[in-house]
């Protein structure tokens, strides 16, 4: 070929790492074609919103896209919605659409995401059961919540927490379930968990901790009742089951892409969302391989779909760098703005820093004398310092880090300084 | 456009962010390095407010999805933030800090 021949970058999937990618690599300098496609028909957008502004009623979907119409135009991204991608074919550089139409591409990009996952019982196909992932999932439920009633939620994970506060602020009568003997039990310690449940209690939400959803109940097509394992049985207008996503991995495995089948899943790449020449994996479906982490890793979070984009473009457009850091995840609930930094591990001791009832806190792991996680309670403010202290690995005074007069500023300071202690 | 007194020169240390609301427009009002700035409190790219934010350089990250910037321009320069954040002019009188609204 030519040298004037015009390169494809094709990214599978338009959500918030797809739009991402196509703006990482026009802002890094691709000067070729950009075909980014989304099964969904709404353009991308942000999905955080959907579980809180969204079902309050203050915003709509539409708010949280990610790029107004005219900057597709402007930075010559062709944006195709409601377009489902059918076949990967690696060997021929192509894929191929629904409808037969396929396209060319030199570098392929999937950020194909996740979908909901549900649970295996009767009655998951009532009016009123759903789950909460897209934009139209977001919309039916803020219709379903406006009519107030019993609400219950399937999950105490973020989004069933989430919801669970939406829900409260409609006026609704809110119950969470929760299998596992604490709320949010893969992401955040016992102790923070039980901040939270105090929190959802003190609203009047009534959480049920090791309770198993055995059937969905209705008439005439609409849920009336959830009921559980022990047999008793929950008047419900609305179940929202939110108990996880599964990657969608199908297309990549199906093109004998390497894919994870035995843990969390997802489309297998290296430290710079690497899977194979010339494609690459972003966002919710791809485990990497962290640089920081030092192994592999699947992350579904905003800053993921967020920063992995980045690397990836960096990659295409060679000058490779490591990608990975200090996963950071954040959850809004009533009038808390809880920040969760690095991934749930064993601690040896908690340290709280600053006191709970002031509402503003935080609970710090530490292992070996280093911070392996940190939750902030309305404290924002603090984790540009804690991110550097934990990403450092240093080696804290545990004294200084629960006493409020010292500020993190000045220790993530003096342990930068001190270079990376070992 | 009336000036306003927003505080005190007193009210706020190097390095540090608070934040005000001044006929009806809440302000984040910095101090880099002795000089005083303020912005428009609330982040262009979602509500969160900037006075919760993390102050280093000149620069302010909002407390929610790290959108940095940069407190004397207003210029958004990294993170999610593609809108810079509106800025208003600081006089001092004295001990007092005025903003022009």
């Amino acid at each position: 070929m030519g040298s004037m021949a015009t390169r494809s970058a094709v990214i599978v999937g338009a959500g918030q790492a797809g739009a991402r990618t196509a703006a990482a690599l026009r802002k890094q300098g691709w000067q070729d074609r950009i075909l980014l496609l989304g099964d969904e028909p709404d353009p991308p957008y942000e999905r955080p919103p959907l579980s809180k502004d969204v079902l309050a009623g203050s915003t709509s979907p539409e708010n949280g896209r990610i790029y107004g119409p005219e900057w597709y135009a402007d930075n010559a991204i062709e944006l195709r919605t409601s377009a489902r991608v059918e076949t990967l074919e690696i060997g021929a550089r192509r894929i191929v659409s629904g409808g037969g139409s396929a396209e060319n591409f030199d570098i392929l990009v999937l950020a194909t995401g996740c979908r909901a996952r549900t649970v295996d019982c009767p009655g998951t196909g009532l009016e009123g059961v759903l789950s909460l992932r897209t934009a139209r999932d977001a919309r039916r439920l803020e219709h379903l919540l406006g009519s107030g009633g019993d609400v219950v939620l399937v999950g105490g994970g973020f989004i069933g927490l989430e919801v669970a506060a939406s829900a409260v602020a409609r006026g609704c009568r809110v119950t969470v379930l929760e299998t596992q003997t604490q709320l949010l039990e893969r992401a955040v310690s016992s102790h923070v968990a039980d901040h939270l449940a105090r929190r959802h209690r003190h609203r009047g939400v009534d959480i049920r901790l090791g309770a198993r959803v055995v059937a969905f109940e209705g008439r005439i097509g609409r849920l009336r009742a959830v009921r559980l394992a022990d047999g008793s049985c929950l008047p419900a207008d609305v179940a929202v089951v939110g108990v996880g996503g599964i990657p969608n991995v199908e297309l990549a495995q199906a093109a004998g892409l390497s894919c994870d089948t035995a843990g969390v899943g997802g489309i297998l790449t290296d430290s710079h969302c690497r899977v194979a020449d010339d494609v690459y994996a972003v966002g919710d479906c791809a485990r990497f391989d962290d640089a920081w982490l030092g192994r592999p890793v699947r992350l579904e979070s905003w800053e993921n779909a967020e920063l992995a984009p980045q690397a990836a473009a960096k990659a295409i457009l060679g000058a490779p760098e490591g990608y990975g850091g200090v996963p950071w995840f954040w959850t809004d609930q009533y009038d808390l703005n809880l920040q969760l930094l690095g991934l749930k591990q064993p601690v040896e001791r908690v340290l709280v820093r600053c006191d709970p009832e002031s509402g503003s806190f935080l609970t710090l792991g530490l292992s070996e004398g280093r911070i392996a996680m940190a939750a902030l309670f309305n404290a924002g403010r603090e984790r540009r310092p804690l991110k550097q202290l934990i990403e450092l690995r240093a080696i804290v005074d545990p004294r200084a880090l629960a006493d409020p007069d010292t500020p993190l500023k000045r220790l993530a300071k003096e342990a930068a300084a001190n270079g990376k202690p070992d | 456009m009336p000036w306003c007194k927003i505080g005190t020169k007193s009210d706020l240390s190097d390095g540090e962010v608070m934040g005000v609301e001044v006929e009806g427009v809440p302000l984040a009002v910095y101090n880099v390095d002795g000089e005083f700035f303020a912005t428009h409190n609330i982040c262009t790219h979602a509500f969160a407010l900037l006075s919760d934010g993390y102050v280093e350089d000149g620069k302010i990250e909002c407390p929610l999805h790290q959108g940095i910037f940069d407190i004397r321009t207003g210029k958004a320069e990294s993170g999610p933030v593609e809108d810079d954040v509106r800025t208003f002019t600081v006089r001092i009188e004295g001990d007092d800090l005025l903003v022009e609204i």
